[in-house]
């Protein structure tokens, strides 16, 4: 099978739903205060079931399949994974099982598997922002966002140019990346079998030419934006400006009542 | 011995909202010392059908036989087949990585266990082929000019003397001179027997060459056989996206004017028609 033959974690997903629809700072704000209360609520499990719930409606509206957002976080799984040992391990409390010097108490597993929960919902909220927001709608919103602190001083429209062109250019190089692989496959070389030494030699013939290639187009965009008369954010107008509808504030509004009502529901109960 | 396409299909992103349809049946032979050329417009398929006869990718469903080995993921014999097959992606010299010329063009004949000796004769062959100095072996690939670099990382796929060569778009970004010493050095590759598949959306660079040509369309065959044959498909239902020939496009209007000459892409032989028609109207 290709490489990329699968929807990558934050790829975006060009669909005309209700939640594409939305407004990109109604849902980055969305997206913080539904991590805030994910680490909020810790205590009991009921707020677990409260953020699963989310989940399913969000893939309703937004015309995503379950199935395509879970897959497309699998990358991730590894640090959800290595989350829940590390907290497994370093507990104190009953102990279930020990293996030489290592004992797995009662505690460390329920906060590995709690740990670990939290961090899968961040990273399924935070993927599934993406997967319904383009780049460019992205970074203009966390420039929107960032622009009252700008008379501190915080640069806020280099941080969002800055994000886009990285954003802009993952999908790119993530081609480029599978072309290069391919291209010495083809060249007889093994890319995934033996022990780590031999697999990171093994990538040498990829990443050198993925950097030529990465310093070029990053010499050719510089010039390009030159040439176009690029000189910073002063001034400068927008061909599509964000606009902030009803639907926005109504959408925010329900996203923070369930926030709060997770939060609350895990403190009531324990 | 044949490299054999038998009603390949294949889909990108498969269930997923991206899913796209890239090959829909599409079936093709290739025999050692043919040239066969794919032609389509772009997103026609081309570049899946490159990939797929190397085992890079595997078709969604249909097969791909390399002399009567089939491909599948992770079959045993898939880098024997990589060796039969070379292929050369757009940009070749995208590829380059080594700090010498000669490491570049080790790497393949050491992935796929040749030896040294050996592969230091083959490395003296290729050179010969390509026209380049034993000189540059010593020197850094990418202080190369432009068609010094491509001519290097095409060696570097040819240096195993595959049975058949796979090129997609070999000649974009050469200039007119470049591109016909790359024909050349291809037709001396088909001379000796090797299996020549070049993947191209000018039509007008490979009648003269190929042997045989297949017009993909949307991902299907929408044409197939020698270019004779394809060209008087094409003249009755053009393939989309697919620029005729000037000749050619010449010839079919001066057909459908009522004027007796032949569907040709050769200059020479639309003058030569055309002046038949001229005298025999005067007479």
């Amino acid at each position: 099978m290709p490489f990329l033959d699968h929807l990558t974690l934050g790829q975006y997903v060009p669909l005309n739903s209700f939640v594409h629809s939305l407004d990109p700072r109604c849902k980055i704000l969305g997206t913080m205060a539904l991590i805030t209360s994910v680490f909020l609520a810790n205590a009991s499990p009921w707020p677990y079931l409260v953020w699963s719930a989310l989940v399913v409606f969000l893939c309703i509206l937004s015309g995503l399949s379950l199935k395509n957002v879970l897959a497309s976080t699998r990358p991730a799984l590894l640090l959800v994974l290595f989350t829940v040992i590390v907290n497994m391990f370093f507990a104190e409390g009953e102990e279930l099982i020990r293996i030489s010097f290592i004992s797995i108490t009662r505690e460390g597993l329920l906060t590995g598997i709690k740990m670990g929960l939290r961090l899968y919902f961040l990273i399924i909220f935070a993927n599934m922002t993406m997967m319904t927001t383009s780049p460019l709608e992205l970074s203009d919103g966390i420039e929107s966002l960032l622009s009252p602190f700008r008379r501190f001083g915080v640069p806020a429209h280099e941080f969002a140019m800055m994000m886009t062109i990285a954003l802009r250019f993952i999908p790119t190089l993530l081609e480029e990346t599978d072309r290069i692989m391919k291209a010495q496959l083809a060249r007889g070389a093994d890319l995934d079998s033996g022990g780590i030494a031999k697999r990171l030699k093994a990538f040498i013939p990829v990443l050198v030419p993925l950097f030529v290639i990465v310093f070029q187009r990053a010499d050719e965009l510089a010039v390009a934006m030159e040439a176009r008369c690029y000189r910073g954010g002063i001034g400068r107008s927008r061909m599509k400006p964000l606009h902030w509808a009803s639907r926005d504030s109504f959408s925010l509004v329900v996203v923070s009542m369930i926030c709060i009502g997770g939060v609350v529901l895990d403190r009531w109960i324990s | 011995m044949s490299l054999e396409v038998c009603s390949v299909s294949f889909i990108y992103h498969k269930d997923t909202p991206l899913e796209t349809k890239s090959l829909s049946d599409v079936s093709f032979r290739v025999e050692p010392g043919e040239w066969v050329a794919v032609v389509g417009h772009t997103g026609s398929g081309k570049t899946t059908l490159a990939q797929m006869l190397n085992g890079l990718i595997f078709p969604s469903s249909g097969e791909v036989i390399v002399d009567g080995l089939k491909l599948y993921p992770k079959a045993p014999h898939l880098k024997s087949v990589r060796r039969k097959v070379g292929l050369v992606f757009q940009y070749p010299e995208h590829q380059l990585f080594a700090e010498t010329v000669l490491e570049e063009l080790m790497y393949a004949p050491r992935n796929f266990a040749i030896p040294e000796d050996e592969a230091m004769e083959k490395i003296k062959r290729v050179l010969k082929a390509f026209e380049l100095d034993e000189g540059i072996l010593s020197k850094n690939p990418f202080e190369l000019s432009g068609g010094q670099k491509r001519k290097v990382a095409l060696a570097s796929i040819v240096v195993t003397e595959p049975h058949y060569l796979v090129l997609d778009e070999p000649t974009a970004g050469l200039d007119w001179k470049g591109q016909e010493a790359l024909l050349s050095m291809l037709r001396t590759f088909r001379d000796n027997g090797t299996g020549v598949i070049q993947i191209t959306h000018d039509i007008e660079m490979v009648l003269d060459h190929c042997d045989r040509l297949l017009v993909l369309e949307e991902g299907r065959r929408r044409s197939w056989g020698p270019p004779a044959h394809v060209v008087e498909e094409l003249a009755d239902h053009p393939a989309k996206g697919l620029v005729l020939p000037d000749v050619l496009e010449m010839a079919l209007r001066l057909r459908r004017a009522g004027l007796n000459v032949s569907l040709t892409w050769s200059e020479e032989r639309l003058i030569r028609d055309i002046e038949k028609e001229v005298s025999s109207c005067l007479s």
